[in-house]
């Protein structure tokens, strides 16, 4: 399969003869790389969408209280959030709410605790303005002592944070791998021109341009790129697919990033292979061309 | 065609292994270059089809100075030279019929073309039965017929073989002089290099001879027929006269550049492989 009559029997040299298992391995991390990078940018925007304009504020119960004086509390507070410049909604959560959201934590005997729950008040804020949090916070122990404001940005600051940094070591790792790739293919058309060093002086004698001779390093670069391609993404295919049941079923940070898994996502599966053969045909080209440049004649 | 004016040559920092070396080739000229081995006719050869660069003076080619050559130019110039090499400089993994194609497939030539005639040639040259063999399947002689076919498939106006007679016996030397003669004829300006005195002294071409490192032209077709006395005082005519004597007139340079450029036509009716005098006996 794709064999053509070629003046230089690259295909015979030891040098080239692991290029196709070479070029599927860088393959098969580029893919692996740039799916991490894609998956995690995307759940991390999303989350970013999802928790920025909106924190909580916590309005713990006071002892000895009654009912009444608790809503009078609860409302004063409401009162004194939603008078503050930058904060354009707010929302009382009620009972069944808080019981989901504390649900995680405290497990499905909530009820049986005993503890009295805190009221909770989601706000919504400007997108624009961004409200001066500690003033409200000193006015809120006015009004409703030991009141919390959970800033669900710096909450969530380090989780985002670690992801950016996976995101940025994957990407990374795409770039050298793709570096590396052209490199190892660089190499071995190098090698490859030394080891054939008198024919291609033949074939210049009777009259070749230095591109006749780099269309030959080209054509094994391109089959060779595609064997290599083929195997990589036949490989990340068999990984990304194990990876996603794996992680369904997996811890739960796993599962959120997993999670937010589009169709769009496979797209290195598709483009990397195609960039690898791409990549490969350029650079023995490249390679060769400047290589015969610097040959005597 | 060809003109070198006080060129040298050396290797790398070694000494000069030519020197001052100045002389033309008229278009459809032919040459013997003679010398003993290691007198550097080969690198004589060499700076001719652009294979090394003279150390000092001036190589034109065509009417080009090569020095001001661009890499690109190359090809299209060495496309009008045919080489046998000394050494024949074959492919090893390709087929006689490949090798001898592959001129013309650099110079993209149809696969039909090559395919009609490549085979023509090679049976010409007596490799009838021979199309598919490896290089080193074949003897000596013939891996010499396969380059000198190498050499003339794609019609050069320039012929440069590299004691072509080497590897052969002196009756099978005569024929493939024939040969090159033939060429010669046909309007090819051919230039032979070889140590074999005795095969040189059976012709009357002009001679080009290196000796200490510079090379004289001998003319025994103007020496013999005309007077003794002259042949006598001066048997050996310089270059740098002979040049004088014979200048190139430019009409004939044109009538050469068209002649060539009609060879590089390659037109299939002019090769007549039918010539029964010329084709080759396959050696038993
Ligand atoms: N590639 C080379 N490197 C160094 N010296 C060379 C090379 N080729 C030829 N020479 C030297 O140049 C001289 C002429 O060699 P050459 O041109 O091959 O002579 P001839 O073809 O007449 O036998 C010799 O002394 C030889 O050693
Ligand atoms: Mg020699």
């Amino acid at each position: 399969m794709l064999r053509f009559r070629t003046d230089l029997p690259l295909d015979r040299d030891q040098t080239a003869r692991f290029l196709p298992w070479i070029i599927g391995f860088m393959v098969y991390l580029a893919i692996i790389a740039a799916t991490i990078a894609l998956l995690v940018h995307h759940a991390t925007q999303r989350w970013q969408r999802d928790l920025s304009g909106q924190l909580t504020i916590e309005l713990p119960v006071l002892e000895n209280e009654d009912a009444d004086s608790r809503r009078q509390r609860v409302d004063a507070a409401v009162e004194e959030i939603a008078d503050t410049n930058g904060i354009i909604g707010t929302r009382l959560l009620d009972e069944a709410e808080m019981r989901r959201l504390l649900q995680p934590w405290l497990g499905d005997q909530v009820d049986q605790l005993g503890i009295p729950l805190p009221d909770l008040v989601a706000v919504s804020l400007a997108p624009d303005i961004s409200p001066n949090l500690s003033e409200l916070a000193e006015r809120l122990q006015a009004v409703s002592p030991g009141a919390v404001i959970e800033d669900h940005v710096a909450f969530n600051a380090g989780a985002i944070g670690f992801l950016r940094t996976i995101e940025v070591v994957a990407i990374s790792l795409l770039v050298l791998v793709l570096a590396a790739t052209a490199g190892v293919v660089a190499f071995t058309a190098r090698a490859g021109l030394s080891i054939h060093r008198r024919i291609v002086e033949v074939v210049h004698l009777v009259g070749a341009h230095d591109s006749y001779v780099a269309r030959q390093f080209q054509a094994q670069a391109f089959r060779y790129g595609f064997y290599g391609a083929f195997i990589g993404s036949l490989l990340a295919t068999a990984t990304l697919l194990m990876a996603a049941i794996f992680a369904t079923r997996g811890a739960a940070p796993m599962t959120a990033v997993v999670r937010t898994f589009e169709p769009w996502m496979i797209w290195p599966l598709v483009l990397i292979p195609l960039a690898a053969i791409l990549i490969a045909m350029v650079t023995v080209r490249i390679a060769v061309l400047t290589a015969l440049r610097r040959m005597a004649y | 065609m060809v003109l070198f004016d006080g060129v040298a040559v050396r290797y790398g920092a070694g000494p000069e292994v030519l020197r001052g070396i100045s002389f033309t080739l008229a278009p459809g000229s032919f040459h013997f270059l003679v010398g003993p081995s290691g007198a550097g006719k080969s690198s004589l050869l060499k700076l001719i089809y652009l294979g090394l660069r003279p150390a000092a003076g001036r190589v034109e080619l065509f009417g080009r100075n090569v020095s001001v050559l661009k890499r690109s130019d190359y090809p299209a110039m060495r496309r009008r030279i045919g080489v046998v090499f000394q050494d024949f400089r074959l492919i090893d993994h390709l087929s006689a019929i490949d090798n001898v194609a592959l001129p013309l497939r650099i110079a993209g030539v149809r696969e039909s073309d090559i395919r009609r005639h490549v085979p023509e040639l090679l049976a010409w040259v007596g490799l009838k039965h021979h199309l598919d063999a490896l290089p080193a399947t074949l003897s000596g002689g013939q891996q010499q017929r396969v380059a000198i076919a190498r050499a003339v498939i794609s019609r050069p106006s320039l012929l440069l073989a590299d004691e072509p007679t080497g590897n052969v016996d002196d009756g099978i030397g005569v024929r493939l002089m024939y040969l090159f003669e033939e060429l010669n004829k046909m309007g090819t300006t051919v230039v032979i290099a070889t140590h074999n005195e005795g095969l040189v002294g059976r012709f009357t071409h002009r001679q080009l001879r290196i000796a200490n490192g510079t090379v004289r032209l001998v003319d025994p077709a103007a020496a013999m027929p005309l007077a003794q006395s002259q042949a006598a005082t001066q048997p050996q005519i310089d270059m740098r006269h002979g040049t004088a004597a014979q200048p190139e007139p430019a009409a004939q340079g044109d009538a050469g550049a068209r002649q060539m450029q009609a060879g590089r036509e390659y037109a299939a009716d002019e090769r007549d492989p039918g010539e029964p005098h010329r084709t080759w006996e396959e050696p038993a």
